[in-house]
């Protein structure tokens, strides 16, 4: 970022390449829906961009970018709570065909068998995700998702350290309820066990 | 570390994400084997994780890629480049801006302030030119020259004005209520009074209190050439009220009442050629010099026509052109008006528009406040409005010896003049006799004939001693 900052385009082109994917997967989770986070992820980088006379190098780098995503995410999420919330078990989009955005998430390439279970799971861990409060799923998706500290979560979210451990145990307990409501327990849970 | 209780649970997390320090993972992992809960607790992390790991790792769109990189490749030659020359004007451009707006701003305060500094008489003085339907159609033209031979000013009007200089507190003096008399009065003045009140309120209620800002100004600062002047007016006022024996309060009280237009007719004889009113009145170089009272003379009245005067300045008043008159009173006003608050503060602008009642018992409360704080010269003047006002024989003949006292113990002064100007008085007789029985006592013997020829003088007649101003225009 310091090699941006002093006018070297290809430092950005390698941080671009570097955190896009991990960024873009903060945003889809957090927001839950992928045309969307498309342009919030554009929006970010562009801010990224603009913001990098201002960034300051005592922090790292994955911290303030997920600081501007984050921030990106919550103005979006305030700007859409004026209009009709789409749930993850609602329409994804156009491009999507009416499909939930748990579905028309790819496969990972494992066995028919696999692929069967995992189109049977991942609307049920979706759905568990979007379940949980907005300060407890960022601080659930930057941790177990993103690999982000809890010290740089406190960072990112504004909050002390121990209100973001906090926040995730509430967030685990939260998924473990709500795996359980949904069935995804006993064996669903042995078998993506002995699947992981 | 205690790691028996329930503290431990905090280290789960950190244990279940790899984030534990070395040296507490041995102590955590030696209680995990002995605590079942806990183990069980770490189990249901793990087993969250496990389950929320299935979700697919999301790989975001090259469509705007390429933009992006664009973008930032452009910003970084941007940022090699620095920043870009301003050109030599615009880097003067908000500094000048903001200084023209600090100049601005400081011009409207000053402004401001200096409106708030001038007298309020000068808005009302707009008024009647600002709102021309509101007064009566001016029966004489409008364009009636400046120069026009001065309406004589009334016994009256001089009394008051006589009476408004020798009040030593600008607040009374410049309150003036025409609408109240002193005294009630019928026939045609009462008629030409109300005449006036009814066409001309705004005009009449400044017209009638300029005067007396104008006098409280010029005795506070330049009160010599403008003493000069109350003082002549002061001679004819005392000459026409001995003409006309005019000399009881109800009389006095109509020459109040009427004094509003006489006032006006005064002012138009001291400033035939003014101009209109503007703040450049009030400061500046070019600031009008005050006219000198060299038309007052041709203001004399003959003694014998005042109440026709009157009556005739009265319709006058009511039938004349605002404009006639504004601009004679705004000069008047503007060379005098900023003394007067310059030395008596703002206040005194803010209590022009207030109605005050004009009676002898405030005077005499104003003098006794004098007489506390010691001010020998506002509680004599103030005791002269007492005396004038009053309308009982026996209160003032209180008043006037209360009056004398002060006159002989603080000032030093005799009474002699006050005697002859109220020499109708029992006070005066009773003080005549007894001088005249003392003399007659003490000249045989003890006074030589300088003596006598000396107290002669003093009590000689009133004609040498034309002059009853000095017991008033002496502060």
């Amino acid at each position: 970022m310091l090699g941006f900052r002093s006018g070297d385009a290809r430092a950005f082109e390698s941080l671009v390449r570097r955190h896009r994917t991990p960024v873009f997967n903060f945003i889809i989770r957090y927001v839950g829906q992928k045309a969307r986070a498309e342009d919030l992820l554009q929006e970010t980088w562009l801010k990224v961009v603009r913001g990098a006379q201002e960034y300051e190098p005592h922090a790292r780098f994955t911290t303030w970018v997920y600081t501007v995503a984050r921030n990106v995410c919550v103005d979006s999420a305030r700007r859409e709570s004026y209009r009709k919330a789409e749930s993850l078990d609602g329409p994804a989009g156009a491009d999507d065909e009416g499909r939930a955005l748990s579905e028309v998430l790819p496969d990972d390439g494992a066995s028919p068998d696999r692929a069967a279970y995992n189109v049977r799971l991942r609307p049920m861990l979706s759905r568990a995700l979007r379940a949980l409060p907005e300060e407890q799923r960022e601080v659930f998706i930057l941790r177990e998702y993103n690999g982000i500290a809890f010290k740089e979560i406190a960072v990112v979210t504004g909050v002390p350290e121990n209100t973001v451990k906090s926040r995730m145990r509430y967030a685990l307990e939260g998924l473990r309820k709500k795996l359980q409501e949904q069935g995804v327990d006993g064996d669903m849970f042995e078998e993506g066990r002995a699947a992981g | 570390m205690n790691l028996a209780g329930p503290h431990i649970e905090d280290k789960l997390l950190d244990l279940a994400y790899g984030e534990l320090p070395p040296a507490e993972l041995q102590a955590v992992e030696a209680h995990l084997k002995g605590c079942a809960a806990c183990t069980e607790a770490l189990d249901s992390i793990q087993g969250v994780r496990r389950v929320m790991s299935k979700l697919p790792v999301e790989t975001p769109p090259d469509s705007g890629l390429d933009s992006l990189l664009a973008y930032a490749e452009q910003a970084a030659r941007r940022t090699a480049a620095g920043p870009p020359p301003r050109a030599g004007w615009r880097r003067w451009l908000v500094p000048a801006i903001g200084l023209g707006s600090v100049l601005v701003i400081v011009g409207l305060v000053a402004t401001q302030g200096s409106r708030t500094t001038t007298p309020d008489l000068f808005q009302m003085r707009a008024r009647p030119a600002a709102t021309p339907a509101a007064v009566p159609i001016a029966a004489t033209p409008p364009a009636e020259p400046a120069t026009a031979p001065a309406p004589p000013p009334r016994p009256a009007a001089l009394a008051e004005t006589r009476r408004a200089d020798s009040r030593p507190e600008p607040t009374d003096d410049l309150r003036f209520k025409p609408k109240e008399p002193l005294e009630p009065r019928k026939g045609s003045e009462d008629a030409d009074r109300e005449g006036i009140a009814r066409s001309q309120p705004p005009a009449e209620k400044v017209v009638a209190k300029e005067p007396a800002v104008s006098d409280e100004a010029l005795d506070k600062k330049d009160g010599t050439a403008r003493a000069h002047t109350i003082r002549a007016e002061t001679k004819e006022s005392q000459k026409a009220r001995e003409r006309n024996g005019e000399t009881s309060l109800g009389q006095t009280a109509s020459a109040t009442d009427r004094s509003g237009g006489a006032v006006v007719a005064h002012a138009g004889a001291l400033t035939p050629a003014a101009s209109p009113v503007s703040n450049e009145h009030l400061s500046g170089p070019n600031a009008p010099k005050p006219v000198e009272p060299t038309s007052t003379p041709a203001a004399t009245p003959p003694a014998a026509s005042a109440p026709r005067l009157v009556a005739e300045d009265a319709t006058r008043m009511s039938n004349a052109d605002p404009a006639e008159h504004k601009p004679l009173v705004a000069t008047k006003m503007s060379e005098q008006a900023r003394p007067a608050f310059e030395s008596a503060g703002r206040q005194e602008a803010a209590d022009v528009d207030m109605p005050v009642k004009k009676s002898p018992q405030s005077a005499l409360a104003r003098a006794n406040s004098a007489i506390a704080e010691q001010r020998w010269d506002a509680a004599i003047d103030s005791l002269r409005v007492a005396v004038d006002e009053t309308s009982d024989p026996t209160e003032r003949d209180g008043l006037l010896e209360k009056l004398c006292g002060l006159l002989q113990e603080h000032l030093s002064r005799d009474c002699d003049q006050l005697e002859h100007q109220y020499a109708t008085s029992p006070w005066a007789t009773r003080r005549a006799s007894a001088r005249a029985s003392r003399k007659t006592a003490i000249q045989p013997a003890e006074l030589d004939q300088a003596d006598r020829a000396k107290k002669a003088d003093k009590a000689a007649p009133a004609a040498k001693h034309v002059e009853p101003a000095p017991l008033l225009m002496s502060h």
